[in-house]
């Protein structure tokens, strides 16, 4: 995902143009939409497995420019995933990873979806939400950010595999209203 | 320099909302009290109608000198903090307030702000914006600003006729946003792919000298009972123009947010200008203006500009577009030393007062300067050395605004304090100005 740099601008003048009084930017990011147009939105697992699972880092575009000197008041993560099981009985978790930088799933986690019991030929529906780490706060305005998942496998009983699907997953960014550096 | 481009962006998006809130205020604390009219045969009256000048000035009503007294600046000392842009409480709104509003006198009651959350929602292929309160900052309408000024008019006047020069200046610049951008951001429209976003745009400056002859007087009656009419005629010179028309946006690609097809920005315009040096533009104009005084009714009408139309005969247009390998604005040779013509725009005011011989003056104005109407009634009452007043008005945008005050008179000197409300686009609250002054009769 290539960012279109004249995009950020454009939502950069709406911004600066309306950024006036007190008041804070909100920026609601449908990460799942940049996710699932390249078809990162599934995560095949395996357990017992020597490799994790993670899926390529994908890199998300859409924040303002000019945000340098804001500062960020909170940040959310929701988002729901349902995990397909094919084989094997055990529990299936996800963490998800925000950061600057690609080389992120060597940092904490955003978020970490509490792993489920799954059985075979059985889906887990698991809806999540939670808040950032407040050391991730302020990276996640940059104009870029990378996004990455990693499925947590254990097995209990056979070998045990199948698909973590994203259905859904939001950031919410609120900023406190400050544009220029 | 992004902040200097910041500032100017903020203040400029305001200008709709604030521009023409403060219209009825004026340095004259006895003005502010009747919401801006005038019992003195001065102010807009002499400057939009010429036959004032040859109407003789009312009996201890009209002042020598009015001097305000700048309250207000104290207040902007006091707020001067908050221009610094390093800081988390700059607040443009409150700049734009200040640029558009002198801060000579005081606000007794400010405007209340809109805390303006904003929100975006960004998908891949989504962008949805919502303004909250300061969606009502985005103009519906074509929004414009601008207008004719007589920077100054020198030359005698001997029995009426008056003979000089004026240095005028016209300046007016107006666009308006198509449906797709006014949707998008007044009404929470999701932008779509493969669309444009624009706005239309025009702009015209021009200068230059006026020769002027003119005469007022009183074509019938006496001081109590007549008819006065005033008549001027300019021949403009104008020593420069530039005009720019055309359209701006951009246009989305397959994708938002992703792909490699981002938005293209497009401009696409056409700049008209006859440089300083060229040959000088030139024109015919005319002012004129009736009064009529019949005991304690008066009665006036003035129009400034009818036919003011100038020609310029080394006009050089050129095309003006968005570079889109480069992302800077290209242009491109027209045609050079054609005809062109450029308007000043009309300008008329009516006004009535009326005294009804109890030390009761009321009077009435209307005051059209090419940029919407204005309508300012008042009414004075004098109570020995003490007079109250009081006045409604109805803005340029169409709000209704009230003005009250008093003021009290020692010999030559009386000292006046003034009340008018205001609003700006951002709020249906009022604020209310206090103005005050101190006149010499």
């Amino acid at each position: 995902m290539r960012a279109p740099r004249r995009s950020r601008l454009l939502v950069a003048a709406f911004a600066l143009a309306v950024a006036c009084g007190e008041g804070r930017l909100i920026f609601d990011v449908d990460v799942f939409s940049f996710l699932q147009g390249v078809g990162q939105d599934s995560l095949p697992y395996l357990a017992p497995s020597p490799l994790p699972d993670t899926i390529p880092v994908q890199q998300v575009n859409g924040l303002v420019t000019g945000l340098g000197s804001s500062v960020v008041e909170s940040v959310t993560v929701s988002g729901a995933v349902d995990f397909v099981n094919v084989t094997g009985t055990g529990t299936v978790g996800l963490k998800i990873y925000f950061d600057t930088v690609p080389t992120l799933y060597a940092d904490t986690p955003a978020v970490i979806v509490a792993p489920v019991n799954v059985t075979p030929g059985a889906t887990s529906s698991t809806p999540f939400q939670g808040t950032v780490p407040a050391v991730l706060n302020q990276r996640l305005i940059n104009t870029t950010i990378y996004v990455g998942m990693r499925a947590i496998a254990t097995a209990t009983s056979g070998t045990v595999t199948g698909k973590a699907h994203l259905t859904a997953l939001r950031l919410r960014i609120v900023v406190q209203d400050k544009l220029v550096n | 320099m992004r902040r200097a481009v910041v500032l100017a962006g903020s203040v400029v998006g305001l200008l709709a909302g604030v521009a023409p809130a403060h219209a009825q205020l004026s340095f004259d604390a006895r003005r502010t009290g009747m919401a801006g009219v005038s019992l003195s045969r001065d102010g807009a009256l002499g400057q939009y109608n010429p036959a004032y000048q040859s109407v003789p000035a009312r009996t201890g009503r009209s002042a020598k000198l009015t001097i305000p007294i700048p309250l207000g600046l104290f207040q902007v000392l006091k707020d001067s903090a908050a221009f610094d842009v390093h800081k988390s409480y700059f607040n443009a709104i409150a700049l734009a307030e200040y640029v558009m509003h002198p801060p000579l006198f005081l606000e007794v009651k400010k405007v209340p702000e809109p805390t303006n959350d904003v929100e975006f929602t960004i998908g891949r292929n989504a962008l949805l914006v919502d303004l909250g309160s300061s969606a009502q900052l985005v103009p519906t309408d074509r929004f414009g600003f601008g207008g004719e000024n007589r920077l100054m008019d020198i030359g005698p006047t001997i029995k009426g006729v008056h003979v000089g020069v004026v240095v005028w200046e016209d300046h007016e610049v107006g666009f308006q946003l198509d449906s797709a951008l006014l949707g998008f951001l007044r009404l929470q429209d999701s932008a779509r792919t493969n669309t444009l976003y624009g706005s239309d745009g025009d702009g015209l400056m021009q200068g230059g000298l006026a020769p002027t002859l003119g005469y007022s007087g009183r074509l019938w009656g006496d001081s109590t009972r007549g008819i006065y009419a005033g008549a001027a005629l300019h021949y403009y010179l104008g020593a420069a123009y530039a005009s720019v028309r055309g359209t701006a946006g951009i246009v989305t690609g397959d994708t938002l947010f992703a792909g490699s097809n981002p938005v293209t920005p497009t401009v696409d315009a056409r700049v008209n200008y006859s440089k300083a040096g060229n040959s000088m533009g030139h024109g015919l104009g005319a002012d004129i203006g009736f009064v009529y005084v019949t005991g304690p009714v008066e009665v006036g009408l003035g129009i400034n500009n009818l036919g003011a139309t100038l020609t310029w005969s080394d006009t050089r247009a050129d095309s003006v577009f968005l570079d889109t390998t480069t992302n800077v604005l290209a242009s491109q040779f027209v045609a050079n030393h054609f005809k062109s013509k450029t308007r000043l725009p009309v300008t008329y005011v009516a006004n009535a007062s009326l005294d009804l011989g109890t030390n009761t003056t009321a009077g009435a104005m209307v005051l059209n300067n090419g940029r919407g109407t204005s309508i300012q009634l008042g009414v004075e009452q004098r109570v020995g050395p003490l007079a109250l007043r009081g006045g409604v008005a109805r803005d340029q945008r169409k709000r209704v605004q009230l003005g009250w005050g008093t003021g009290v008179r020692f010999g030559p000197l009386s000292l006046d304090v003034g009340f008018l409300t205001h609003s700006s686009a951002l709020s249906s609250a009022r604020g209310i100005t206090m103005a005050t002054s101190v006149s010499i009769y």
